[in-house]
C-alpha cells in the first residue's frame, strides 16, 4: 500500500510538469498577449510599436520563452503564485484562497446531491426493474444526462430573475462567516451539477446493482432466507457502489471543468469566473496558475478515489 | 446666572471695538427712536461676468445673541470671480447698545466653496447622507495607471479630481470647477490659467499643490522612458506647464484647442485625465500601475478584492465639504452585459451605468425601478475598410456602401427589435448639442433615411460605374463567438441583396483586432479599424487621430486634403457658430468620401433603484462612467 501511495505521487510529478508545459505553450499560441487586454485595442489611441515593446519589457514578456517557463515554475516551487499583471496590491495567493472555498463547497455538494438523487433513483429502478417506475426514472436519467450543465444554469438563472427577482450573490460568501448566504451561493450551482451527475450516478448504480444482484451470492444470501433490504444493504450495496465511487471522482473532475461555464453563468465568484475572466484579459499568470491547480486537484482526486477503494472493499490490495 | 469667563468677555470686548471700529467708517447710518442701528455695507466692487463662473470663497457668519435686548450680526463674503476680479462685500448690522451682560456667545463659521453657476452637489433638495453605494460594473484593472491604459470603466476614478468636471446635477451638461477653483483663458486660446483649491490634501494627508499638476501632466506630454501614456496625443498641442505658485498653474498650448477644457474635464475610458500626487510618482518612478496612487477624490480606497469589488470610503477631507453624501461604496466587479443589470434587479447592486435592453425593459416596468433606454454613449458603431485594397480604393464603392447600408436593419438586431429608438448619428456625434444636426434632419440625408430605394438605386449606379455592376467579393474580418454572428449574417444578407456585394467571413480572436488594424491585414474590418470611442463629445480629436492623413490610429489609410483643411480650421476655430459651419462642410465631404462605415452613435442603459438619487441620469444625453460623489440613498 505505501509503495503504491508513493508510486502514485512520484506519478504526480510528470503529469503536473506536462500540465505546465501544456498551459505555458497554449498560453503563447494564443492570439493576444496580457498587453491586448488592456484596452488599448479598443480605443481611440492606439500605443505605438515602440510604446508596445517597452511595456513588453515592463512585462518581462520580451524574454525567452523557456526562462519565463523556469521563473514561472521556480517562483511555484517557492510557493509564490505571482501577481496579477502589474498588481502587486492583488496576489494571486490571496485571489485562490478566497475564490477555492466557494468552487470546493460547490464541487463537494454537487457529489453530495448527486449521490443523493442518483443512488435512490438507481436503487428503486433497478429493485423495480422493468416497471412504471423504472421506466420513468430511465426517461429522466436520459434528460438529465443529456442536457449540458450551462444550459441548466442559464434556465434557473433566467426563471430566478425574471419570476422570483433573485440570483445567487454576486460577492463570496464564506460558510463560517455567512452561512445563509453561503448556501445560497453554492447550492444553486451544486444542484446543476447534480442533475448531470445524479443522471450518471442513477445509470450507473442501477446497472452495476443489477450485475450484482444477480450474483451467486447473492442468490445464495436469498436461499438462506435473508430479507431482501438485508440482501441489498449488506450484500449487493457494497459491492455495486465501487463504479459509483470511481464515478464520483471523474465528476469531481467534472465538475471542475464545468465549473467555468456553469460560475459565469450563475455570476458566482469561483474560481471559474476567476479563469473566464482571465483567459478574457489573458491574464496568462492567474490561468497558468488556475489550470495548475485544476491540475493538481485532479491528480490528487484520482488517487484518492483508487485509495477508497481499499477501504470500501478489503479484498483489493495495492502492488 | 451663569457665570461669565474671562475669556468671553474679552471676545465680547474685542467684538465690540471691532464693530465700532468699523462703524466709525461706516457708510450709512439709520436712526430709529430709541436706539441706533448702525448698517454697513462696503461693497469693493461688483462683476457681472455672463457664464462665468463666480466662487463665494469665505462666508463667515458670526452672531452674538444676548437674551431679548440686542443682536449682533456680521456677515462677511468673500467673492470670487475668475481671472481678474475680486469682490468683497461686507454687512454688519448691529445695535451698540449693549447693556446687558452677554449671557450666550455663538460664533459659528462657514466656509463654503459655491459657485454661482452650479456647485457639485445632488440636483434634490435635502439629500440624506449616509449609506454605501453599490455600483455593479466591470471594475477589474489590468493594472492601475489610469493614463497608462487602465480602463476607468466605472467608478474608480472617485478616487480622484481633473482639475475641471463635468457637472453630475445637470446631466454632465456644464464643466465646472474640480481642483481648479476657476480659469483664465488668455492669448487666443493659446493660454490657459487655473486657480487651484486652497487646502486640498491628498489621501495620505500631504498637501496637494500645483507640482501635483504639473507632474502629472508633464508625464503626459512627455512620458518617461518606458511608459506608454495613451492620452500623449491628445494633448499635443500643449507646450508646456508651468506652477506659477503654489496654487496657480499654467498651460501654455501651441495653438488654440476649442476642446481643451473638455479633455481636462474627462474621467472616461478613452481619457482619464484625473491628477495624481508628484511625490507618489516620483516614488514609483513614474509607473503607477502596480500600486493604486491616493487621490483627492470623494472616496479613499479601502480595499480591492480582485474580480470581486473595490471598496471606498468617503473622504472626510473631501475640499467639497457636504461630499460625498454616502459614507462608501462599493464597486462590485460585474463583467457580463446583462449579469449587470440583474446585480440591480436582485436587490445586489443600487445602480448601473450600462446593461442589457432585456433586464431594462424589466426595471421600467416596475414602480421601483427605473432606467433610461439609449442614453448616448461617447463610442461609435463603425466598421473599417482599407482604402489601400480593392474595392475600398474607389470612392465610389465606399459611398455607394454609406448608402446601401440598411442602418434600420442593424440597430433592430442591436436592440432587439427596437432598432429605431437607437441613436442615428452622422459623422457629428448626435449628442453633441452644439454642434449636431436634429435627429429629423439626419433622418432625411441620403444614407441615413430609412427608406433605402432611392439610395439603394443610386449606391447601384455607383457600383455599376466603378466596375463592380455584377458584384464583387468582400472579405470581412469579425470575431470569433456568438455575438458577432447575427451581424455578419445581416452585413452579408443587406450587402448582397442592396449590391450584389458577396461577404466572405473571416474569424478571428478580438485579441488580434489591434495588431490586424495596425497592420493593414483587412478589407473590411471590425470597429477598431474605424472608430470606437472618441474621447471628448467635440469629434474633432477624433478626427485628428483618426481620420486625418497619416495619423497614428488612422487605419484606413484615408487621406482627403479637403478634409484635411476643414480639420485643421476645426483645430484651432473658437467661434461656436463658425465651428457649425465647419462641421457641416466635414459632414458633407465625409458622406460624399466615407473614411469608414458609418452605422450610428452607440448608446449605454443605465439602471437605478429609485431610492438612488443625486445623478440626475435621466438628464444624461451620453454617458460618462465616472464619479457619483453627488449620489445618495433617498430610503
Amino acid at each position: 500500500m505505501q509503495t503504491y501511495v508513493i508510486r502514485r505521487l512520484l506519478l504526480t510529478i510528470p503529469t503536473l510538469f506536462g500540465v505546465t508545459v501544456f498551459i505555458f505553450l497554449i498560453m503563447r499560441v494564443l492570439p493576444g498577449d496580457p498587453l491586448a487586454s488592456t484596452g488599448d485595442a479598443q480605443r481611440m489611441i492606439i500605443l505605438t510599436e515602440e510604446q508596445t515593446a517597452a511595456a513588453r519589457k515592463a512585462l518581462g514578456l520580451d524574454r525567452p520563452l523557456y526562462i519565463q517557463y523556469l521563473d514561472w515554475v521556480a517562483d511555484i516551487l517557492k510557493g509564490d503564485l505571482g501577481y496579477s499583471f502589474f498588481r502587486t496590491e492583488e496576489p494571486i495567493r490571496e485571489m485562490l484562497q478566497r475564490r477555492a472555498p466557494v468552487s470546493t463547497q460547490i464541487a463537494f455538494f454537487g457529489v453530495i446531491f448527486s449521490w443523493i438523487i442518483g443512488l435512490p433513483v438507481g436503487i428503486i429502478a433497478a429493485m423495480r426493474r422493468n416497471t412504471l417506475l423504472d421506466y420513468v426514472s430511465r426517461v429522466g436519467v436520459t434528460v438529465g444526462m443529456a442536457v449540458p450543465s450551462f444550459w441548466v444554469a442559464l434556465t434557473l438563472i433566467i426563471v430566478t430573475v425574471i419570476f422570483f427577482q433573485w440570483k445567487p450573490p454576486i460577492e463570496v460568501a464564506f460558510i463560517w462567516d455567512d452561512p445563509w448566504k453561503s448556501l445560497q451561493q453554492t447550492v444553486p450551482p451544486a444542484a446543476v451539477f447534480a442533475i448531470g451527475g445524479g443522471a450518471l450516478i442513477a445509470r450507473m448504480s442501477r446497472a452495476t446493482l443489477l450485475e450484482v444482484l444477480n450474483e451467486d451470492y447473492i442468490r445464495t444470501a436469498r436461499a438462506k432466507g435473508l430479507m431482501n433490504r438485508a440482501v441489498l444493504w449488506r450484500h449487493a450495496f457494497k459491492n455495486a457502489v465501487l463504479p459509483v465511487i470511481t464515478l464520483s471522482g471523474l465528476q469531481l473532475a467534472g465538475i471542475l471543468s464545468g465549473m467555468v461555464a456553469v460560475e459565469r453563468a450563475l455570476g458566482i465568484p469561483g474560481l471559474g469566473f476567476a479563469l473566464i475572466n482571465a483567459i478574457d484579459q489573458r491574464d496568462w499568470m492567474v490561468i497558468q496558475n488556475l489550470v495548475l491547480l485544476f491540475g493538481v486537484i485532479y491528480v490528487f482526486v484520482n488517487l484518492a478515489v483508487d485509495l477508497a477503494y481499499a477501504w470500501i472493499d478489503p479484498r483489493i490490495r495495492y502492488r | 446666572m451663569k457665570k461669565i469667563s474671562r475669556i468671553q468677555l474679552t471676545m465680547v470686548a474685542v467684538g465690540v471695538a471691532m464693530l465700532l471700529a468699523l462703524a466709525a467708517a461706516c457708510t450709512e447710518t439709520v436712526e430709529v427712536p430709541g436706539e441706533t442701528i448702525v448698517v454697513e455695507k462696503e461693497v469693493i466692487k461688483e462683476v457681472m461676468v455672463p457664464g462665468e463662473t463666480v466662487v463665494v470663497k469665505e462666508e463667515v457668519v458670526k452672531t452674538v445673541e444676548v437674551p431679548g435686548e440686542t443682536v449682533v450680526k456680521e456677515v462677511v463674503k468673500t467673492v470670487e470671480v475668475p481671472g481678474e476680479t475680486v469682490v468683497v462685500e461686507k454687512e454688519i448690522v448691529r445695535t451698540v447698545e449693549v447693556e446687558v451682560p452677554v449671557e450666550k456667545l455663538v460664533v459659528e463659521q462657514v466656509e463654503i466653496v459655491k459657485d454661482i453657476g452650479w456647485t457639485p452637489r445632488a440636483p434634490e433638495p435635502n439629500p440624506k447622507y449616509g449609506g454605501t453605494i453599490r455600483l455593479s460594473a466591470p471594475h477589474r484593472m489590468a493594472h492601475f495607471d489610469f493614463h497608462q491604459g487602465a480602463a476607468a470603466y466605472a467608478g474608480q476614478t472617485n478616487i480622484y479630481n481633473n482639475l475641471v468636471y463635468y457637472n453630475q446635477a445637470d446631466g454632465l451638461k456644464t464643466i465646472g470647477p474640480d481642483l481648479a477653483m476657476s480659469w483664465d483663458v488668455a492669448d487666443g486660446g493659446t493660454t490657459y490659467t487655473f486657480k487651484l483649491r486652497d487646502g486640498v490634501t491628498w489621501h495620505d494627508g500631504m498637501d496637494f499643490s500645483a507640482d501635483d499638476v504639473v507632474a502629472t501632466f508633464n508625464r503626459i506630454i512627455s512620458p518617461p522612458e518606458g511608459l506608454a501614456i495613451t492620452a500623449t496625443g491628445l494633448f499635443e498641442s500643449v507646450e508646456s506647464v508651468e506652477a506659477t505658485d503654489p496654487l496657480t498653474v499654467r498651460f501654455n498650448l501651441k495653438n488654440p484647442t476649442p476642446w481643451f477644457i473638455e479633455l481636462l474635464a474627462s474621467d472616461n475610458y478613452s481619457n482619464p485625465a484625473v491628477i495624481y500626487p508628484k511625490r507618489f510618482m516620483e516614488e514609483n518612478n513614474f509607473d503607477l500601475r502596480e500600486k493604486v496612487a491616493p487621490g483627492t477624490g470623494p472616496f479613499m480606497l479601502n480595499e480591492i478584492r480582485q474580480d470581486e469589488y473595490w471598496d471606498l470610503d468617503a473622504n472626510p477631507n473631501y475640499f467639497v465639504p457636504h461630499l460625498p453624501y454616502a459614507d462608501g461604496a462599493r464597486l462590485l466587479n460585474v463583467i457580463p452585459f446583462c449579469d449587470r443589470g440583474t446585480a440591480v434587479l436582485t436587490g445586489q447592486a443600487d445602480f448601473t451605468w450600462n446593461t442589457c435592453g432585456d433586464v431594462i425593459k424589466i426595471a421600467l416596468e416596475r414602480p421601483d425601478l427605473d432606467a433610461k433606454y439609449a442614453t448616448g454613449d461617447i463610442f461609435f458603431m463603425t466598421r473599417g475598410w482599407n482604402i489601400e485594397k480593392k474595392p475600398f480604393d474607389d470612392v465610389r464603392v465606399r459611398r455607394a456602401f454609406h448608402l446601401a447600408f440598411d442602418r434600420d436593419v442593424w440597430t433592430d438586431i442591436y436592440m432587439a427589435g427596437d432598432g429605431k429608438t437607437y441613436p442615428r448619428t452622422t459623422w457629428v456625434p448626435y449628442y453633441d448639442s452644439a454642434n449636431a444636426l436634429d435627429r429629423d434632419v439626419v433622418l432625411a440625408r441620403p444614407g441615413y433615411r430609412s427608406d433605402k430605394t432611392e439610395d439603394i438605386a443610386e449606391a447601384r449606379r455607383l457600383m455599376a460605374e466603378a466596375g463592380y455592376a455584377d458584384g464583387v467579393e468582400v472579405e470581412y474580418v469579425i470575431s470569433t463567438g456568438t455575438s458577432a454572428a447575427p451581424f455578419a449574417a445581416a452585413m452579408q444578407s443587406m450587402l448582397k441583396e442592396n449590391l450584389n456585394v458577396t461577404i466572405k467571413l473571416r474569424e478571428v480572436d478580438r485579441h488580434e483586432f489591434g495588431e490586424i488594424c495596425n497592420s493593414g491585414d483587412f478589407t473590411l474590418g471590425p470597429a477598431h479599424c474605424g472608430i470606437t470611442g472618441v474621447p471628448t463629445v467635440d469629434i474633432t480629436p477624433a478626427w485628428n487621430n483618426k481620420f486625418v492623413c497619416g495619423a497614428a490610429g488612422n487605419f484606413t489609410r484615408y487621406c482627403n486634403e479637403e478634409f484635411d483643411d476643414i480639420v485643421a480650421k476645426l483645430n484651432v476655430e473658437q467661434d461656436p457658430a463658425k465651428r457649425y459651419d465647419l462641421f457641416r462642410q466635414a459632414e458633407d465631404l465625409l458622406d460624399a468620401d466615407p473614411p469608414i462605415l458609418l452605422i450610428g452613435g452607440d448608446q449605454v442603459d443605465p439602471m437605478w433603484w429609485k431610492y438612488f438619487k443625486g445623478m440626475a441620469l435621466k438628464e444624461r444625453e451620453w454617458g460618462q462612467w465616472g464619479r457619483f460623489e453627488t449620489a445618495w440613498l433617498d430610503r
